[in-house]
C-alpha cells in the first residue's frame, strides 16, 4: 500500500493542498463527533489501512509526511472496533470480554513484537442484533475501523459476520454459535472462541469414558442449545460411543421455573445429566435442581459450569458437577501465565474464559497484521488463515477451512474452594481431536 | 400413562410459579381496578424488592431473608406511595397513553438506578438453610423452598382477602373498582386512598421480588420477564378483581406446568392462546365485574386514550416545514464523506425505517384510538417475508416488498377480524397475544432460522427478472453528485417514506379519515349514524399493519438479515412511545418521536451509560408539560411567552391543555 492520503489527494492535487476538503471533512467529522459524542477524527483511506489525522485536524502545519516510510511497512496505528455487550442480558459476560480486550490492546501497544499500535473503539451491542449491526456500521463507516472484534450472542455475531462478508473488514469473533464457522462462514470472519462443537467433544468423550450410558440432555431452546444438542448426538454417533440419550428438555430462554423439567429428569432412568447451557438460564436451573435434590440423583456435566460467574453464583450447589472447561487461570499453556499476571495487576482476581477470549481475539488479529506487514484486510485475512499463533491456550491457529481457532478442551470437576468453588482439571482433549473435521462443517471459504 | 407422582409434581410445580404470578398480578390488578392506571413499572418494583432483599441477605446473613420479607415490602411500598403523590396523581383522567408514557419513563429510571447501585452482574442470594433443602413427605421428595413459596403466597392471599373483605380500606377499594364516581359522590375522599392503594400494590410486588429472588437470580432483566405474564393474568382473571388475579395466577401456573410436562412444544404460546380464547368468549375475564367500566373497553376510545388528535401546525405551515425537512434530508448524501462520515447515511436509514413504523401505528392509535401492542408482529413479518423471498424466490427487491406487503395485509386482516371485537385494554392485550404467538413460533420453525434468524440474503435487485440495478454496482449522477450503495438506498427509502406519508395524509383528509376520527370521538354515535364501525376499524388496522410490514421489509432489504428480536414486544412498546412522545394523530409527530427516540437509544447510549435515565426523564417531562407531544413544543413556548407578557389570549388554548394545566 502507498501513502495514506489517497482520497484527499484525489480532490486536491498539489502538495500543499491537503487543505480545504480534507480539513473540512475533519472539522465536520469533529463537529459531528462532538454532537454524537464520538471522539477524534479518524478516517479510512482508499486502499485500506487507517490513520488518525488529529494532527491535521488541529491547526498547526506539523509536517506529517508519513509518506516517507512507504513500501509494505505496517501503518503506525490500526483502528479496531471492539463490539461487546455491556448492557442487556449478556452484559456481565461482555464486561469480562471487554476487560480482556483492553488488556489485549495494551499488550500489543506496549510490546516490541508489533510495529504498530492499536487504536480501539469500544461499542456496546446491547445484546441485540440490530444494535450490534448498527454499531458495526458505526465503527467501520464513522471511525474507519477495518478490523472488528467481539460479540458474544449468536445472533449479534451472525449479523456482524454478515455485514463484514462483502466488505474489506476482518472480524474476529468471540461467540460460540456453530454456524459462524459452519454454514454461515465467510472469508472475513475468524473465531477465537471455542465453538459449540469443540465444547461438546470434551463433554461427550468424558461421559463415555467416566460417567455412564443413560444420558439426559437439558438446555435452552436457542441457537447455542440447539447446536449443542445436535453436536452431542453427532459426536456420539461419529465415535460409536455406547451412550443412550434417554430424554431431553429444552425450555424457552428466560424460564423462571424449572420444576417440570426437574421432575421429568428425576422420574426418568437417566444416570447422567448433560447441561450444555449458559448464563442465567444455567444458573437458575442448577440452583433449582440442587434445591430439589436432583444433583444427588444423577451426575451433572455442563459446558459453562466451570465459568467464574457460574461458580460464584451457584456456590456449593455447583460442587461435584463436571464441566467441559475452555479455560482455567492455572493452565501452563502458551503465554497464559503472563496473561494471568497482567490481569491480576489490573483488575484483582483471576481472569475467566470470556476475558481470555477478549484478550486473544485482539492479539490474534494483531499477529496477523504484523505477519502480513500491512493493515490491508485482504492480505491480513489470507495471512491469518493457518498462521501459527501463540495464545493463552498454546498454539491455536485459525484453521484454513473454516477460520476456527483450534483450541483444546479440558474436563474439570467443581470442588470446594476458598472464596468460591474451584475447578480441578481431570483430562484434556487436544485441539485437533476436539475440532470438527473440515468436511463436516458445511463451510466453504 | 400419568402416574400419581407425576400429577402431584405437575400441581406443585404449577402452584409454585403460580403463587409468584399471584403476588405480581394482584398488585397490578388492584391498582388498575381502583385507579385505572396500567402500571408498566410494576415489574421494576418487583425487581427492586429482589435487589433490596439481596442487600439485606448479604448484610445480615440468613436472618436478613426473614427481615427482608417484612422490611422490603414496607420500604418499596413507601417508595410507591411517594411516586404516586409526586407524579402519578398528575395524570389521572388523562387517558391511558399519558399513563403508559409516564410509567414507562419510571420503568427506565428505576432500571438505571438499580444499575447504578447494584451493577450489571446478576446477583444471587440463598434462602435460609431451613428452606434451602429437599423435603421428603410420605416418600415423595420435593424442593423445600417451593413449599415455602406456596405457603407464603397462600397466607398472604388469605390476609389480603380478609383485608379487602373486612376493613374500611378494603370496602373503599372494592367500591372504587366497581364505580369510582359513585364512591366520590358518597363523600369518600377516594383520591387519598389512591396513594395507599398504589403503595399497597408496590409492596405486594416487592414481596414477590423477595420470594422470587431466593428462587432464581436477581438481575436487571427480571422486571421485564414478569410484567408480560402479569398483564396476561390480570386480563384473564378480570381487571381489578383480586379474586381473579389469584385464580388467574394459579391457573396460568398449573396450565404452564402441565403443558411443559406433557406437550413441551407449545409451552411458550399456551398462555397467550388461553388469553385470546378467554377474551373472545368472555372479554371481562373470568372474574371480571359486569359493570360498565370505562377502562374495560366498553366506553368511547377517546376516553380510554385521551389527549389525542389535532395537528398543531396549520396546513400551510405543515407543507412548508415538510418540504423544508425533505429538502434537507435530500441533501444529506451529497455532503456525505465531506462534512461527515458515511455513517450518517446509515444512521438516517435506521431513523427513517423507524419513522415509517411509528407513523403506521399512528393510523390506529392516533386516528382511531386503538392501542396496539402487537405492531412489532407486522414489522417482523414484513422483514421475514422480504428476506425469505430474497433467499428462496427471487432476488428482486420489488418482489420482496410486494410479497411482504401482501403477507402483512393478509395477516392483519385475519388478526384484525378477531382483535377488533374487543377494545380498550383488551385490544392492547389481544394484539400482544397474537404478536407473542408468532414471535415464539419463529423461534421454533426451522424455515425462519430459529433463534439466530436468517442471514446471507443476496444483494437485492431493483427491477424484475434479469433487468434491474443493484445499488452497490451502479453509480447514478455525475461527480460531485454521484451516488451509489447506501446513498441510493437512502433515496429509495426517503421516497417510500414521503410517499407513504402523502398517501396517509390523503386518506385522513378523505371521508374515510373523518369516519375514523368520529369513531375515535364517539363509537356509539358513529354507529347510530349508520357506519359499520368494526369494518372501518378493521380497514384502519389493515392499512396501518401493512405499512408496518413495509417498514420491516425495508429493514430486511437494507440489512440483509432478520432475527426474532424484531418481533419482541419491546419494539411494539417503543413504537407506542414514539407516537406519544412526538404527538399522536398528526402523522409527522410520530416521525419526530421516532427520530428523537432512535437517536437517543442508538447514539447517545454509546456515550452516556445512563441514557435510560435520561430517556425516562424526558418521557416524564413530556407527560407533565407537553401533553400533546413534542410537536406542541413551539406552541407551548409561545403560550408561555404570551402569558409572561400578560397578553394572554384565552381563545387559543385548546381543551386538552386546559385540562393539563388544571
Amino acid at each position: 500500500m502507498d501513502g495514506h492520503d489517497t482520497e484527499g489527494s484525489e480532490t486536491s492535487p498539489g502538495g500543499g493542498g491537503v487543505g480545504r476538503r480534507r480539513a473540512l471533512r475533519c472539522l465536520g467529522g469533529g463537529a459531528l463527533a462532538a454532537a454524537l459524542g464520538t471522539a477524534g477524527c479518524i478516517q479510512q483511506t482508499g486502499e485500506g489501512g487507517t490513520t488518525e489525522t488529529e494532527s491535521e485536524g488541529g491547526s498547526t502545519a506539523e509536517p506529517t509526511t508519513d509518506g516517507d516510510d512507504t513500501g509494505t511497512s505496517t501503518p503506525e496505528s490500526v483502528t479496531v472496533g471492539v463490539l461487546v455487550p455491556t448492557s442487556g442480558p449478556s452484559a456481565p459476560l461482555g464486561e469480562a470480554q471487554r476487560q480482556g480486550a483492553e488488556l489485549g490492546v495494551r499488550y500489543v501497544n506496549e510490546s516490541d513484537e508489533f510495529d504498530f499500535t492499536i487504536d480501539p473503539v469500544y461499542e456496546d451491542t446491547q445484546t441485540d442484533p440490530s444494535t450490534g449491526l448498527q454499531r458495526a456500521q458505526q465503527v467501520v463507516e464513522n471511525d474507519g475501523a477495518t478490523y472488528v472484534a467481539g460479540a458474544l450472542e449468536s445472533s449479534v455475531a451472525l449479523a456482524v459476520a454478515d455485514y463484514v462478508s462483502d466488505r474489506d473488514v476482518v472480524y474476529t469473533s468471540g461467540a460460540a454459535t456453530i454456524e459462524l464457522t459452519g454454514e454461515n462462514c465467510n472469508a472475513n470472519t475468524f473465531r477465537t472462541e471455542t465453538n459449540a462443537a469443540q465444547q461438546m467433544a470434551g463433554l461427550v468423550d468424558f461421559v463415555a469414558e467416566e460417567l455412564g450410558t443413560n444420558l439426559w440432555l437439558h438446555t435452552t431452546d436457542d441457537a447455542y442449545g440447539n447446536s449443542a444438542v445436535s453436536q452431542i448426538e453427532r459426536r456420539i454417533e461419529a465415535r460409536g460411543f455406547d451412550i443412550d440419550v434417554v430424554g431431553r428438555t429444552m425450555p424457552d430462554k428466560g424460564t423462571t421455573n424449572y420444576g417440570p423439567q426437574i421432575s421429568g429428569i428425576s422420574n426418568s432412568e437417566a444416570e447422567v445429566l448433560a447441561v450444555p447451557d449458559t448464563g442465567a438460564d444455567l444458573i437458575n436451573f442448577m440452583k433449582q435442581a440442587d434445591n430439589a435434590g436432583l444433583t444427588d440423583e444423577v451426575d451433572v456435566i455442563g459446558t459453562a459450569i466451570f465459568a467464574q460467574v457460574s461458580r460464584q453464583a451457584l456456590g456449593s450447589a455447583a460442587v461435584g458437577a463436571y464441566s467441559s472447561t475452555l479455560y482455567n487461570h492455572k493452565l501452563e499453556t502458551g503465554d497464559n501465565r503472563q496473561f494471568v499476571e497482567s490481569y491480576r495487576d489490573e483488575y484483582e482476581g483471576v481472569p475467566g474464559s470470556f476475558a481470555r477470549v477478549g484478550y486473544d481475539m485482539i492479539r490474534m488479529t494483531a499477529r496477523g497484521i504484523q505477519e502480513a506487514g500491512t493493515s490491508d484486510p485482504t492480505t491480513v485475512r489470507e495471512t491469518l488463515a493457518g498462521l501459527d499463533v501463540t495464545t493463552a491456550l498454546g498454539t491455536t491457529p485459525f484453521r484454513e477451512c473454516d477460520h476456527q481457532a483450534v483450541n483444546p478442551v479440558w474436563t474439570g470437576q467443581v470442588v470446594e474452594g476458598d472464596e468460591m468453588p474451584a475447578v480441578e482439571l481431570l483430562n484434556k482433549v487436544s485441539g485437533a481431536e476436539a475440532v470438527r473435521p473440515c468436511e463436516t462443517t458445511g463451510c466453504s471459504i | 400413562m400419568v402416574s400419581a407422582v407425576q400429577l402431584l409434581d405437575v400441581v406443585l410445580n404449577g402452584l409454585t410459579i403460580g403463587m409468584v404470578y399471584v403476588l405480581v398480578a394482584a398488585g397490578l390488578s388492584v391498582v388498575f381496578g381502583v385507579m385505572g392506571v396500567l402500571n408498566l413499572a410494576h415489574g421494576e418494583l418487583l425487581a427492586l424488592g429482589a435487589y433490596f432483599a439481596f442487600s439485606l441477605v448479604t448484610g445480615f446473613g440468613a436472618g436478613g431473608f426473614w427481615l427482608a420479607l417484612i422490611a422490603v415490602p414496607v420500604l418499596v411500598g413507601l417508595l410507591g406511595a411517594l411516586t404516586e403523590r409526586g407524579l402519578i396523581n398528575r395524570v389521572y383522567g388523562r387517558g391511558q397513553l399519558a399513563q403508559i408514557l409516564l410509567t414507562f419513563g419510571l420503568l427506565l429510571i428505576i432500571f438505571d438506578l438499580k444499575r447504578f447501585v447494584w451493577g450489571k452482574s446478576p446477583k444471587f442470594f440463598s434462602p435460609p438453610s431451613l428452606l434451602d433443602q429437599t423435603v421428603t413427605l410420605f416418600g415423595f421428595s420435593y424442593s423445600g423452598y417451593s413449599y415455602f413459596i406456596i405457603a407464603a403466597g397462600a397466607v398472604l392471599s388469605v390476609s389480603i382477602w380478609a383485608l379487602l373483605r373486612y376493613t374500611r380500606f378494603g370496602l373503599v377499594v372494592r367500591a372504587g373498582s366497581e364505580d369510582r364516581e359513585m364512591v366520590r359522590n358518597l363523600g369518600v375522599d377516594i383520591d387519598r386512598y389512591y396513594t395507599l392503594v398504589f403503595g399497597f400494590g408496590a409492596a405486594l410486588a416487592a414481596f414477590g421480588g423477595v420470594v422470587l429472588g431466593g428462587y432464581q437470580n436477581v438481575s436487571l432483566e427480571m422486571g421485564n420477564a414478569v410484567i408480560i405474564p402479569a398483564f396476561v393474568i390480570v386480563v384473564l382473571g378480570g381487571l381489578g378483581s383480586f379474586r381473579g388475579a389469584v385464580a388467574g395466577g394459579l391457573l396460568v401456573g398449573i396450565v404452564q406446568s402441565a403443558v411443559t410436562t406433557f406437550v413441551p412444544q407449545v409451552q411458550g404460546v399456551v398462555v397467550f392462546l388461553l388469553m385470546i380464547g378467554v377474551l373472545l368468549v368472555r372479554p371481562e375475564g373470568l372474574f371480571g365485574g359486569t359493570s360498565e367500566r370505562v377502562d374495560a373497553g366498553r366506553s368511547e376510545p377517546s376516553e380510554f386514550v385521551g389527549g389525542l388528535g389535532g395537528g398543531v401546525l396549520s396546513d400551510r405551515w405543515r407543507s412548508r416545514v415538510g418540504i423544508g425537512v425533505v429538502g434537507v434530508l435530500t441533501l444529506v448524501p451529497v455532503f456525505d464523506g465531506i462534512l461527515y462520515s458515511d455513517f450518517v447515511v446509515s444512521l438516517l436509514i435506521t431513523v427513517l425505517i423507524w419513522a415509517l413504523f411509528a407513523m403506521s401505528l399512528d393510523v390506529v392509535l392516533g386516528y382511531t384510538g386503538l392501542i396496539s401492542l402487537g405492531h412489532a408482529l407486522f414489522y417482523g413479518l414484513g422483514a421475514y417475508a422480504a428476506l425469505l423471498t430474497l433467499l428462496h424466490v427471487s432476488p428482486s427487491a420489488f418482489a420482496a416488498l410486494g410479497i411482504a406487503v401482501a403477507v402483512s395485509a393478509l395477516t392483519a386482516w385475519i388478526v384484525g377480524h378477531l382483535a377488533i371485537r374487543v377494545s380498550g385494554v383488551y385490544f392492547v392485550m389481544i394484539t400482544l397475544a397474537f404478536a407473542e404467538i408468532v414471535h415464539r413460533a419463529v423461534f421454533k420453525i426451522d424455515a425462519t432460522g430459529g433463534s439466530s434468524g436468517l442471514f446471507g440474503a443476496p444483494e437485492p435487485l431493483y427491477g424484475f427478472g434479469t433487468s434491474g440495478i443493484r445499488f452497490s454496482e451502479v453509480l447514478v449522477g455525475v461527480e460531485p453528485l454521484a451516488f451509489t450503495g447506501d446513498s441510493l438506498f437512502y433515496y429509495f427509502l426517503l421516497a417510500v417514506v414521503v410517499g407513504s406519508y402523502l398517501f396517509l395524509r390523503r386518506i385522513m383528509s378523505a371521508p374515510f379519515g373523518s369516519v375514523l376520527r368520529s369513531v375515535r370521538e364517539s363509537e356509539l354515535r358513529s354507529r347510530f349514524i349508520g357506519y359499520e364501525v368494526r369494518s372501518v376499524k378493521r380497514q384502519a388496522f389493515v392499512i396501518s399493519s401493512t405499512l408496518a410490514g413495509l417498514s420491516g421489509a425495508l429493514f430486511a432489504l437494507y440489512n440483509g438479515f432478520v432475527s426474532p428480536d424484531l418481533m419482541n414486544w419491546i419494539n411494539s412498546g417503543n413504537a407506542i412511545i414514539m407516537v406519544v412522545l412526538g404527538g399522536s394523530g398528526t402523522l409527522y409527530g410520530p416521525m419526530l418521536g421516532a427520530t428523537v427516540f432512535t437517536l437517543i437509544e442508538r447514539q447517545l447510549s454509546s456515550v452516556i451509560p445512563w441514557w435510560r435515565l435520561l430517556l425516562g426523564a424526558l418521557f416524564v417531562l413530556v407527560v407533565l408539560f407537553l401533553p400533546t407531544g413534542l410537536v406542541s413544543l413551539p406552541k407551548r413556548l409561545r403560550d408561555v411567552r404570551t402569558r409572561e407578557t400578560g397578553a394572554r389570549v384565552g381563545t387559543s388554548e385548546d381543551a386538552s391543555e386546559v385540562e393539563a394545566d388544571d
